[in-house]
């Protein structure tokens, strides 16, 4: 019920807007652990973002901070690509759709 | 003395509605003031009512406490984001125009409302 209009703004600013306008929603959105599969799904499309907007998806970067974090929910969603370069591939593929 | 059996009945039925009737006038105060969403403990909460409401539901708490919260503690882009994909899901165009003007975004047209619009209803 909470994420729905995040997970809206979110994508509304990265795909229309200024995605960084995003970044006080996506840490609300990840201050909390999740407590079911569907809300770690949730927070790993949450640090997914993040990551792309602190450049994780640039393994050079250095920073793996959000990476790291989209993994743990990644596993703890059911999935099993969650390698940190499956991650940040997916990472990548979210800044392509950056308007 | 003689006591009515009838009462045996009506006496724990009338205490019990009685009951009834104070939950239901506290819980629909709590709605007035907004203190539902205390009760859940996230501003959002009501927000996310909105959200999946099919049509503006008069029941519902107002949003502008909830977004007032989002602006005082994540800054007034935050809340207009929100704002922005409310409006949109709600099919309110010129509100969502105007939002996505203050939010300073590139493109507010109608057509690229029209794409934003399809993007929240996902």
């Amino acid at each position: 019920m909470t994420r729905r209009p995040l997970l809206a703004a979110v994508t509304l600013a990265f795909r229309y807007g200024e995605p960084e306008q995003a970044r006080p929603l996506l840490q609300r959105a990840v201050a909390n652990e999740p407590k079911d599969p569907v809300a770690w799904g949730d927070a790993m499309t949450m640090h997914l973002h993040l990551a792309v907007l602190d450049g994780e998806q640039i393994p050079e970067s250095g920073r793996s901070e959000h990476i790291t974090r989209a993994g743990v929910a990644c596993t703890e969603f059911g999935l099993r690509t969650c390698s940190p370069e499956e991650l940040r591939d997916v990472a990548r593929g979210i800044l392509r759709d950056v308007h | 003395m003689y006591r009515d059996p009838r009462l045996e009945i009506l006496g724990p039925c009338i205490s019990h509605l009685g009951l009834f009737a104070v939950a239901v006038a506290f819980t629909q105060s709590c709605r007035n003031s907004g203190d539902l969403a205390e009760i859940h403990g996230d501003p959002l909460y009501n927000l996310g009512l909105q959200f999946d409401a099919e049509s503006p539901a008069n029941d519902l708490p107002p949003i502008g406490p909830e977004l007032r919260v989002i602006r005082d503690s994540d800054g007034p882009r935050a809340a207009s984001l929100l704002q922005l994909a409310l409006q949109l899901r709600r099919n309110e165009l010129d509100g969502a125009a105007a939002t996505c003007s203050e939010l300073g975004w590139r493109s507010c047209d109608a057509d690229t409302l029209a794409r934003m619009r399809q993007e929240v209803l996902r």
